[in-house]
């Protein structure tokens, strides 16, 4: 390292040299007593100057190449110049001090570019993100708009489905409120019924009761029958006794007459006699057998009046059992009938509750589509806002298009400037 | 018929009409024992019962021989026999026979006959405006005797 010496300094050296030459040198040339013209000293000391201004000027001519060829490298981009100063001068002066600011500039400048260039990289790889990350944002608000879109169209569906919802439910309530009068009309109709089936089963048990009393004297004279047939048979029995002895006396007096034909003229009383009582017993024969027919004839009668009245008491068993049965039968009417009149009672006062419930229903109805047409015109605003949105995102596509292009201009003009870092193509993996 | 016949002659000049499958049969009073009730019929060993059997009358056994052998007519179709008339041969006793009959019409005044052949029906008279066939006796027993040995191991 030299002696820092300014130009100032340099030149008042110089010209204290060759002004100091000028002077001392005729005073040597006297002292040493040497001959020579008074016009040596001068070109002498113009000589030692000219060599001391070559030598100076040759200094600054190599440092002002340098700092030329430096800055020229610079101009061109070449931030990775260095100024050519000497290695070891020994009077530095402000060219070694511009070298250096120019070096340091260089170098401050090779920083700021490659700063630059980093940023311009970030920018780039910020302006690629950004580019993406809008298109992404354009698709997925594309997407948006789309399902939103759909969802109003889904809504506005909703809004048709609810109204025709709202609109069944209210002829709901006006079909429940009709089912209400008939079930009204049900149950005084079944009122009605339940009292007129009390009057009926009233009635009912009083032509049992007589029917009973029928019955009950059909079955006396079925008992009657039954037992004048039995004496009939008792007569007839007596009947055919007399018949059979009506018989045995024809037949005693056929023998008698024939024992007293036998007996010739002593039989002839006896015979007389005979024939007598086989004419009384033929007689009574014949009247036991006429009796005997009209007891016979009255034993069919009674037997066939029997048989009926056996059939009547039969059917007057199963006309009791179908009685009974009938009996039975209007008692479960009636208690069926009161049991439809409670029934319809239930179902009156139940489709009451019904038609309240259901009216309560229409009203939350009506609010369910009143909120549903408020979230179709909510949708509408929002599909308006989310193609609004769309077009701002096709913009900000754009806008990030037109700063990743910027980023690559910004890009290609860093990279003319030569930093000697690797560039970031390179760099990056 | 029996009453309006006639006055209650002699024996020998009466008849017991009787009736058997609708025709009209008499017999000489003299030879009739007794009119009797119809019994059960026991049957007689090797006799065929179409042919007839034995009754009780009174203690004794008396042959009695169904209307179709003894008569020749038709029992399909006939009531049961209402009375069975005891008879004998000759008024003055011999073999008994039962002849069953339909129905006891009454006393005929008439004489009897006597058959020339082997036919009992000796003779056929008109009384009250229907046809009356008076039997022999004789041969009523004899062909029932007849019958009896022509019958007995046949079967």
């Amino acid at each position: 390292m030299g002696v820092r010496v300014s130009l100032t300094h340099k030149f008042v050296i110089g010209s204290l040299v060759v002004g100091g030459a000028v002077v001392a040198f005729p005073l040597l040339l006297e002292r040493s007593g040497l001959a020579v013209s008074p016009w040596v000293g001068p070109f002498v000391a113009l000589g030692v100057g000219a060599a001391i201004g070559f030598f100076l000027s040759r200094e600054l001519t190599r440092t002002f190449q340098g700092l030329r060829t430096a800055t020229e490298q610079i101009s061109r981009g070449d931030l990775t110049t260095r100024v050519g100063l000497p290695e070891n001068a020994r009077f530095p002066d402000e060219t070694n001090d511009l070298g250096h600011s120019i070096q340091r500039m260089a170098r401050n400048l090779r920083d700021l570019v490659e700063h630059v260039q980093r940023t311009g990289d970030s920018v780039s790889s910020a302006a690629h993100e950004l580019t993406r990350a809008a298109e992404g944002a354009s698709q997925s608000t594309g997407e948006i708009s789309s399902t939103v879109s759909d969802l109003a169209r889904s809504v506005a569906e909703q809004q048709k489905l609810l109204n025709d919802a709202n609109r069944l439910m209210h002829e709901i309530a006006v079909a429940l409120e009709r089912n209400a009068d008939r079930a009204r009309e049900a149950f005084g109709f079944a009122a009605e019924a339940n009292q007129k089936a009390h009057s009926g089963v009233d009635v009912a048990r009083l032509a049992i009761e007589k029917m009973r009393l029928v019955f009950e004297r059909v079955e006396q004279s079925v008992t009657r029958v039954f037992t004048l047939e039995e004496k009939t048979r008792h007569v007839n029995q007596i009947t055919a006794l007399i018949t059979s002895v009506a018989h045995r006396t024809n037949l005693l007096s056929l023998n008698a007459s024939i024992e007293a034909a036998r007996a010739g003229e002593a039989g002839r009383g006896f015979s007389v006699v005979a024939e007598e009582i086989r004419k009384l017993a033929e007689s009574a024969g014949q009247s036991a057998e006429e009796i005997s027919k009209l007891i016979a004839e009255i034993q069919t009668d009674t037997q066939a009046v029997a048989d009926e009245m056996r059939e009547s008491s039969l059917g007057v068993r199963e006309g009791r059992e179908d009685v009974d049965t009938i009996a039975h039968s209007l008692e479960h009417i009636r208690s069926a009938v009161g049991e439809a009149a409670t029934r319809a009672e239930e179902i009156f006062q139940g489709t009451d509750l019904q038609t309240q419930d259901i009216e309560r229903m229409v009203a939350a109805m009506d609010e369910v589509a009143k909120v549903a047409e408020h979230n179709a015109v909510v949708i509408e605003g929002v599909e308006n806002t989310s193609g609004q949105q769309l077009g701002s995102m096709s913009e900000m596509v754009a806008a990030s298009g037109t700063l990743l292009g910027l980023a690559e201009e910004l890009q290609g003009v860093l990279r003319r400037l030569e930093t000697g870092s690797p560039a970031p193509e390179e760099q990056a993996p | 018929m029996s009453g309006g016949q006639g006055a209650i002659g002699a024996e020998q000049d009466r008849l017991l009409a009787f009736e058997v499958a609708g025709s009209r049969y008499a017999l000489p009073i003299g030879c009739v024992v007794e009119v009797g009730e119809v019994a059960p019929l026991a049957c007689i060993p090797t006799l065929p019962q179409r042919v007839g059997g034995v009754m009780n009358h009174h203690g004794d056994a008396l042959p009695v021989l169904r209307r179709g052998v003894l008569l020749d007519v038709d029992e399909e179709g006939l009531p049961e026999p209402a009375h069975v008339l005891a008879i004998t041969a000759r008024p003055s006793g011999g073999a008994r026979l039962g002849v069953p009959v339909d129905r006891i019409v009454g006393f005929v005044d008439g004489a009897p006959a006597t058959a020339l052949g082997d036919d009992p029906v000796a003779e056929r008279r008109v009384v009250d405006g229907r046809v009356l066939f008076v039997l022999d006796p004789q041969r009523l027993v004899a062909r029932a005797k007849d019958e009896i040995e022509n019958s007995l191991g046949k079967e």
